[in-house]
């Protein structure tokens, strides 16, 4: 029974983010901290490339370009495993994904030869043109990146090893056995990883984004390109 | 009991308590990690004068970042979900259904030329305003279909394709017209942002040069 609240707390530790920051540093450690964040996000501002602010107490990824919010995605729920990174900017190394959106190659002239390349679409279509906007895009299948063909869960892994995978709520969360995989693949397999992290002299840092929807996460993988730089907020900033 | 099946008993046993040791120690090394980033993170010392310096400081790097947003009307375009939005501020002033990046790769055959079609990202300004614009076709237009690419300028001239207006970028992107208005909402556009007649009217009439176009 003790060892059940002990581990209890461990656990609680480990996964709700907030509750293992320091909790009573006072005005002067989160205007230190504020200062050092909104230094960082000036610099990411003034250059011409989007980034992200991921604020892990409010749970919500903002992608912002030139200090303006394009868009943001709120967040059902958000762990963490490992300590938390240094505050300074991560760079995006790599998605992955069990289905990855694969780029279609355009067979040159291919349009006589080979069915379905855009620009013959888009000609069969142009045969019937249409004034004005139309109400919903038509529906039929472009060899094009769309957002329909992102990965409904994926994996991000960052400079200095920091991992965040990102699913839907609704989707392993449905099915009992989807909720008792997860669980267990984090109260299990978690630890276990960070121990082998550790024999290895690897760091050890995961987050967990769950979203609303699959589309938000599609639209993330969207949004989230390969180099893009951003900054997470550990700690009560505001 | 067989001395074999205890031996496998007492394998399996043992095996169990080492990966709960394992698990243990997994949650009591990520306990003091935590608690190690906590206690360096408060040790950030500051003395007296730089805290009372503090609130200015986090006032005068907000404002900085404020002063970096768009005063008047930007364009705002979500390549995923091919919408452009013209906006002030956080209000919407106009909302139009585009066509973006196909995001398909052309490779030029026997050469070392390729080519992404897909729409920038970041941040952008109307660098170039043109009325009645003209296309002139780059050697991908002439690879993709198959054709020779043309020694004279004349021969890559397409005219009509990019309809009334067209706002440019930079690196020969533009915002503009379209024949194929059926395909707005797709991913179709070899890198340009297409929009409908009446809405690339209306947005080439409100925006100056100048103009900041954020892209995601």
């Amino acid at each position: 029974m003790m060892r059940r609240a002990i581990l209890g707390l461990l656990l609680a530790a480990a996964i709700v983010p907030g509750s293992a920051l320091p909790q009573t540093t006072g005005q002067t450690k989160l205007l230190t901290l504020r200062a050092g964040l909104l230094e960082r996000e000036l610099d990411l501002a003034k250059l011409p490339n989007a980034y992200f602010l991921l604020d892990m107490r409010e749970k919500r990824l903002i992608l912002k370009a030139g200090g303006t919010v394009l868009r943001q995605w709120e967040m059902g729920g958000v762990r963490a495993w490992g300590a938390p990174n240094e505050f300074k900017t991560l760079t995006l190394v790599t998605k992955s994904a069990l289905n990855p959106p694969q780029r279609v190659e355009i067979k040159p002239g291919g349009a006589e030869e080979t069915p379905a390349p855009a620009a013959a679409k888009e000609k069969e279509a142009a045969k019937k043109p249409q004034a004005g906007t139309p109400a919903a895009p038509p529906e039929f299948e472009l060899e094009a990146l769309e957002l329909k063909d992102m990965p409904k869960s994926f994996e991000m892994v960052f400079e200095g090893g920091l991992r965040v995978s990102v699913k839907a709520a609704g989707q392993s969360l449905k099915s009992t056995l989807g909720r008792v995989w997860n669980a267990v693949r984090w109260s299990i397999g978690r630890p276990l990883e960070a121990v082998y992290a550790k024999a290895k002299k690897r760091p050890f840092r995961v987050l967990e984004l769950t979203l609303k929807e699959d589309k938000e996460v599609q639209a993330l993988y969207w949004a989230l390109f390969d180099g893009i730089k951003g900054l997470i907020w550990y700690t009560p900033v505001n | 009991m067989g001395g074999f099946t205890k031996f496998l008993l007492g394998l399996v046993a043992a095996a169990a308590v080492l990966v709960l040791g394992l698990i243990t120690w997994g949650y009591v090394d990520q306990f003091r990690q935590v608690k190690a980033w906590s206690a360096g993170a408060a040790a950030q010392q500051v003395s007296a004068a730089e805290a009372k310096r503090l609130p200015a400081k986090v006032t005068g790097l907000t404002k900085r970042l404020e002063a970096l947003t768009p005063r008047g009307l930007y364009i705002l375009i979500d390549t995923a979900e091919n919408r452009l939005y013209l906006k002030k501020g956080d209000q919407v002033v106009r909302e139009a259904v585009v066509s973006c990046g196909s995001g398909g790769i052309l490779k030029e055959p026997n050469g070392k030329r390729s080519w992404i079609f897909d729409t920038p990202r970041g941040q952008f300004h109307v660098e170039s305003k043109l009325t009645n614009p003209y296309w002139v076709k780059p050697d991908w237009a002439f690879i993709e279909e198959g054709e020779p690419i043309p020694k004279n300028i004349e021969d890559r001239i397409a005219e009509n394709e990019l309809g009334a207006y067209a706002l440019g970028f930079g690196k020969g992107y533009f915002i503009h017209g379209t024949l194929y208005t059926r395909l707005l909402g797709r991913n179709v556009t070899h890198g340009c942002v297409r929009v409908g007649d009446d809405d690339l009217k209306a947005v080439f009439e409100s925006v100056n040069l100048g103009t900041r176009i954020l892209i995601y």
